[in-house]
């Protein structure tokens, strides 16, 4: 029934008031009064104060800004793109890097042959 | 505390002073016998206590106005539901049923379960699922009931039962084997009983008591704030963003990539159904009635017995405890709903659009499922007013499959 669902919600925020002044939201804790943070937010065409209380840190805020880590993170859709970008071109970086080193480890062995062999051919002569 | 809640404290000391081994579920097990046509499943290895157990409730609140049937004999439809009257057919020519005590008797017990043929099973289901039996043609109405079933799903001689057939347990209990010192008291109570624990149980409870009783709970009445929690706790064990119920895969293979894999969603082959919430809904006013409250806690601590038989877990090692591992996960994201406001800034969104407010509820449904269907309910309604483009809601911004 919708009227039992309102009054749960009714019930929840008499239990747990919040208020928003202004755009920002705010609730009591500890018997204070605090806003803990205030972000400005943009939505739509209009610039809105937006008060985002206990926002979820975004990845790319954690590893470009060197944010602290919570329990969970934000990714958006941009970001998650961004980021996959990055690990292909990551993975092209690390095949690339593999083809040169086998190469170089071919090389070496075929040099090393070679010295190993020049320096049988000099005690052979000897 | 009333007459009638005495009688039932009554009860359980008279449990509590026979059985050995598992008083930590006899509180649940005595809760859900206090509303109409209760049935419990007790589940446990063989020689652990079951049919005692069984005997034991079914005593208590029925005396001799019992009937049990065991899975373990070759039983006919006869013997359970009715047969036909061959005098009446013979003289004349009339189809009489003959309704079998089973169907009478105010206790019903099933002994073993899961060894019962699948005819039997059938009858039994179609007798909890509308309350009637049918043989040879006839009906006939059952009354209230108090149906106590047992079975160990370990035994070789097991038939595998349609799971509607376990949903129609209200709940499902496990014992366990007993410790060192529970057995002390185990010999200690055989000798104080001459070995008859069964045949000393009292009927603690008549059965106009117990009616009087069952119509006491029904008419109690849960806060808002109860039958929130009840919905929440069923709702987060049913979610899942990727339509589980609908899909041919199921988890852990469907969980691949989600966002929300380390939710309790992605632990879960087999949701619980909707009567999952009807069954703690009554134990909730049971235990309302009983002990004059009942709190968020004691919720998730009678889920532990609501879900077992009602859902199927990923890699399941120990259904009691990963259930009860679930639940504190359970528990633990209530904790975050509230330390968010979840609800309350819903309530608001509820009552009028506040764009910075929509804000912080698309970060929080972003981290809850049950939570985002509701704004995504209210997100429609905004679309259709013309405060939001539909590019701006939550499914368009974060595509969590």
């Amino acid at each position: 029934m919708e009227d039992r669902f309102m009054s749960f919600l009714e019930s929840e925020a008499k239990k747990l008031p919040v208020k928003v002044i202004e755009g920002r939201l705010s609730w009591n804790e500890s018997g204070e009064h605090e806003v803990r943070r205030k972000d400005e937010a943009k939505v739509g065409e209009g610039k809105v104060q937006g008060g985002i209380i206990d926002r979820t840190p975004r990845l790319i805020d954690v590893i470009y800004l060197d944010r602290e880590l919570s329990t969970s993170v934000t990714i958006s859709k941009a970001e998650a793109n961004l980021l996959r970008y990055h690990i292909s071109q990551l993975d092209a970086e690390i095949m690339r890097l593999n083809k040169i080193k086998r190469l170089l480890q071919v090389i070496v062995v075929i040099l090393a042959l070679i010295s190993i062999v020049s320096i049988l051919k000099g005690f052979l002569r000897f | 505390m009333g007459f009638h809640q005495n009688q039932v404290q009554r009860l359980k000391e008279e449990l509590k002073a026979r059985f050995v081994g598992g008083e930590e579920i006899l509180d649940t097990l005595v809760l859900n016998q206090l509303h109409r046509r209760s049935t419990t499943l007790i589940r446990a290895p063989r020689g652990t206590g079951k049919s005692t157990l069984m005997l034991l409730v079914l005593r208590g609140l029925c005396g001799d106005d019992m009937v049990v049937i065991s899975g373990a004999s070759e039983v006919k439809r006869g013997e359970v539901i009715g047969r036909l009257h061959i005098p009446s057919l013979e003289k004349n020519g009339v189809e009489r049923v003959l309704w079998a005590a089973f169907t009478k008797a105010r206790g019903k017990g099933l002994d073993e379960v899961n060894r019962l043929n699948p005819y039997t099973t059938a009858n039994i289901h179609h007798m909890m699922q509308f309350g009637e039996v049918w043989a040879y043609g006839q009906r006939a109405q059952v009354g209230d009931y108090v149906i106590v079933a047992n079975e160990n799903p370990m035994d070789p001689t097991t038939f595998i039962h349609p799971p509607p057939f376990y949903d129609r347990f209200d709940i499902c209990v496990f014992l366990r084997s007993l410790t060192l010192r529970e057995k002390f008291r185990l010999q200690s109570l055989l000798e104080k009983y001459e070995g008859e624990i069964v045949s000393s149980m009292p009927q603690v409870i008549s059965q106009e008591e117990l009616e009087a009783i069952r119509k006491e709970v029904q008419e109690v009445e849960l806060s808002p704030e109860l039958m929130g929690a009840i919905n929440i706790i069923i709702r987060d064990f049913q979610v899942c963003i990727r339509g589980r119920d609908q899909s041919e895969l199921k988890p852990p293979a469907l969980c691949d990539g989600c966002h929300f894999t380390r939710e309790v969603c992605s632990r879960l082959k087999e949701p619980p159904s909707e009567r999952a919430v009807v069954v703690l809904t009554e134990l909730a006013k049971a235990k309302t009635w009983l002990e004059g409250k009942c709190e968020v806690e004691d919720l998730l601590e009678m889920a532990l017995w609501v879900l077992p038989h009602r859902t199927t877990l990923v890699n399941v090692r120990s259904m009691v405890g990963d259930l009860r591992d679930l639940l504190n996960r359970e528990r633990a994201k209530m904790s975050e709903r509230e330390v968010r406001r979840e609800w309350p800034i819903l309530n608001r969104l509820y009552k009028e659009f506040d764009r910075a407010l929509y804000q912080h509820a698309k970060e929080i449904a972003m981290e809850d499922m049950v939570f985002a269907e509701e704004l995504r309910a209210l997100e429609e309604v905004w679309i259709q007013e013309g405060r939001l483009r539909k590019d701006e809601t939550v499914g368009a911004i974060v595509d969590w499959k």
